[in-house]
């Protein structure tokens, strides 16, 4: 009697958790299965397993050169991405650390990109980018076709999107800002370091567990882009932007190979996954204090 | 030559505001060990903070050896400063915690390393140098601090209520400890503290603040003895002095002091001349500490001292606590002339709820001005008589 309590008691903890199981299940488990399942399969158009291939569908990837190119490509973006959107993100959170008249203002425009969806921030920038009409041209008197040359559309698309990640960067580093003692900066300057000492050898030390949660989340973010190049260049010209994400949405619903898709996104889950797995190694041994 | 000099320093943290420190003037000799002690929200720590070049001084002058250092930058004005929840690096080691300031200096790492081992032995924290703050006691972690300012061989410390975060045992432990730092290091210390105690054991000069200005400032020994005003009395002293308004009254050839039950205490005569002189009539504040109050039968408790009449110091309370401290016993009265303590010897009669009474010795009691509240006899620093 008492021992069938206690297993209740334990078991019980499962139907706690039973309606995140279900939503979880719905959204993420089953389309993860499937995605793996399809990868091993070619489809019909209409996405369904028509032909077990086994490998095959990886085969091909890892031979073909799109593939790699979209690889190139991705790395590329995420590390302009990544670099750009944490700095940006630091600099407006340090800038906001001091109180200064219109601190509200500012520190609301800083973290306003947070609010901003991806697709609409692509639409503004077509319009700034526009070779004729943009602003860009205007200021600086170029005459450059900025989302339509190869050489420029990546870190464009790139740029916008190290902007729409700074947003959530800058609350992160503010809290983290926050949470160092202001009587440390005291004492240093009456210690005798200046302001980049300070900065390097309190705030960035102080600041580091936050900046390796920021760096995963920023590095898995930006890897799942997808919207900004949608809008602004479709993957183009050329291949020159085609991210791994917009090149698995290509493959799936333009040229209906469902299994060559599932295979892409099998393959980035790997990556990003073996990234994190790498990221809170070094963690483990150094960031923390 | 060290020397540290305040002209009408001023400190308002926004226009149109009340003064957090007004019209700070001191001077503070080499070597000195100068305590800033008062009610929290006097203004001391402001004022250690403008010296410290942490805070800007809104009006008046700071002068260091001579040189007007109103505007210079905290680090070049060549202090130490120990702070109230300790500051430390949490990042950083022991080790780097009190190298810090040498690093930044690009010092040779030779000299730092033989500073630090120095600091540490003194402080007794050598073996805790490769360990991080977070793992240090309250204690450890204020040697740290102490050891962090020392390391830098400057001539003035700036400590902001650097004990106040310990326990009582280890504040008297390290109480001890940094007198004998300033003892051997003959720098210039100046220290802040809400705590009496620290401030009569550690001072070679106390400053007593009360809202922003400074009330007295003297050797511990001129302060309790001579206190300038009833603010200070009270302030100084555990427990604090009993205070009796009163009037001066001269019948005859003899003045008297009227307490509110009409008890007539008679002055003695080397205070009579200036009451009776300047406030027959007027009312007074009588302040008595409760070492000074007595049993009948102490020396000379009857008979006469000059033409005072002794007997006529007596008053007489309601006990309503008594405190046995060891070596002595406390009573709290209760009379009509006001409430008071007395500290007695441990075999003193008189339990709760008992009347008791007790001797003033009036040579030893201090008049303030009712409505000024300071003291009559305390002029330029001394004591008339």
């Amino acid at each position: 009697m008492r021992k069938a309590a206690r297993k209740w008691k334990g078991s019980s903890a499962y139907l706690y958790l039973l309606p995140c199981f279900c939503v979880f299940a719905v959204f993420l488990f089953y389309p993860f299965a499937k995605t793996i399942y399809l990868s091993l399969y070619k489809t019909n158009k209409l996405g369904q397993a028509k032909l077990f291939v086994g490998l095959e569908n990886y085969k091909n990837l890892l031979t073909s050169e799109a593939f790699y190119n979209s690889m190139t490509v991705t790395l590329v973006f995420v590390a302009i991405v990544v670099l750009g959107s944490m700095l940006l993100g630091l600099i407006a959170a340090v800038l906001c650390s001091k109180a200064f008249p219109g601190i509200r203002v500012f520190s609301t425009s800083y973290a306003l990109p947070m609010a901003i969806a991806s697709s609409g921030a692509a639409m503004i920038f077509r319009i700034i980018l526009n070779p004729t009409i943009g602003i860009v041209n205007k200021l600086t008197g170029l005459d450059i076709n900025w989302i339509s040359d190869p050489r420029y559309a990546l870190v464009c698309v790139a740029v916008l999107t190290a902007w729409l990640n700074s947003g959530i960067n800058f609350l992160y580093f503010s809290a983290g800002l926050g949470n160092i003692e202001e009587s440390i900066y005291e004492r240093a300057s009456v210690d005798g370091a200046n302001a980049v000492q300070q900065f390097f050898r309190l705030t960035l030390p102080g600041l580091s567990p936050i900046l390796f949660y920021t760096l995963v989340v920023n590095i898995i973010q930006a890897f799942q882009s997808f919207g900004q190049v949608k809008i602004l260049t479709q993957g183009g010209p050329g291949e020159s932007t085609n991210l791994i994400v917009y090149s698995i949405y290509r493959d799936a619903f333009f040229n209906y190979r469902f299994g060559s898709a599932a295979a892409q996104s099998v393959v980035l889950f790997l990556i990003v996954m073996a990234l994190t797995l790498v990221m809170f190694r070094i963690e483990r041994k150094g960031v923390n204090y | 030559m060290s020397e540290i000099v305040l002209k009408n320093v001023c400190k308002q943290y926004e226009k149109g505001q009340q003064y957090a420190v007004q019209d700070v003037s001191l001077r503070i000799g080499e070597g000195e060990f100068v305590i800033f002690v008062g009610p929290s929200g006097c203004g001391k720590s402001t004022t250690l903070r403008m010296i410290a070049g942490l805070e800007e001084i809104s009006r008046g002058e700071l002068w260091m050896d001579g040189a007007l250092c109103n505007y210079v930058e905290p680090k070049e004005r060549g202090l130490a400063m120990v702070f109230q929840n300790y500051a430390l690096y949490p990042h950083m080691n022991v080790y780097d915690n009190l190298a810090f300031s040498l690093q930044i200096r690009k010092m040779d790492k030779k000299e730092i390393d033989r500073r630090v081992h120095e600091a540490a032995g003194m402080l007794g924290i050598e073996h805790l140098l490769r360990q991080r703050p977070g793992s240090l006691s309250g204690g450890q972690k204020q040697r740290v601090a102490i050891g962090s300012a020392l390391v830098r061989n400057v001539k003035v410390f700036l400590l902001d209520e650097p004990l106040s975060n310990l326990d009582a045992k280890l504040r008297a432990q390290m109480r001890v400890e940094l007198a004998e730092i300033h003892r051997k290091l003959g720098a210039t210390m100046i220290y802040v503290t809400h705590d009496q105690t620290e401030a009569m054991t550690l001072g070679t000069k106390i400053v007593v603040m009360d809202q922003g200005r400074i009330r007295q400032a003297d050797r511990p020994a001129e302060i309790y003895n001579h206190p300038a005003d009833r603010f200070v009395a009270g302030f100084i002293g555990s427990p604090s002095m009993n205070f009796f308004k009163g009037t001066i009254r001269v019948p005859g050839r003899a003045a008297f002091l009227e307490l509110e039950d009409g008890t007539m205490l008679e002055v003695p005569e080397n205070r009579a001349g200036l009451l009776e002189e300047k406030y027959a009539g007027q009312r007074v504040v009588l302040g008595i500490r409760p070492e000074d109050l007595h049993e009948a039968g102490w020396p000379g408790g009857s008979g006469k001292t000059g033409h005072a009449d002794r007997s006529s110091w007596k008053l007489e309370g309601e006990i309503v606590a008594r405190e046995m401290l060891g070596s002595e016993c406390m009573l709290y009265l209760e009379s009509d002339a006001g409430d008071f303590a007395a500290r007695l010897p441990v075999a003193v009669r008189g339990a709760v709820g008992e009347k008791k009474q007790l001797y003033l010795d009036m040579t030893r009691a201090h008049y303030f001005d009712a409505q000024t509240e300071k003291n009559i006899f305390y002029r330029e620093g001394r004591d008339l008589v």
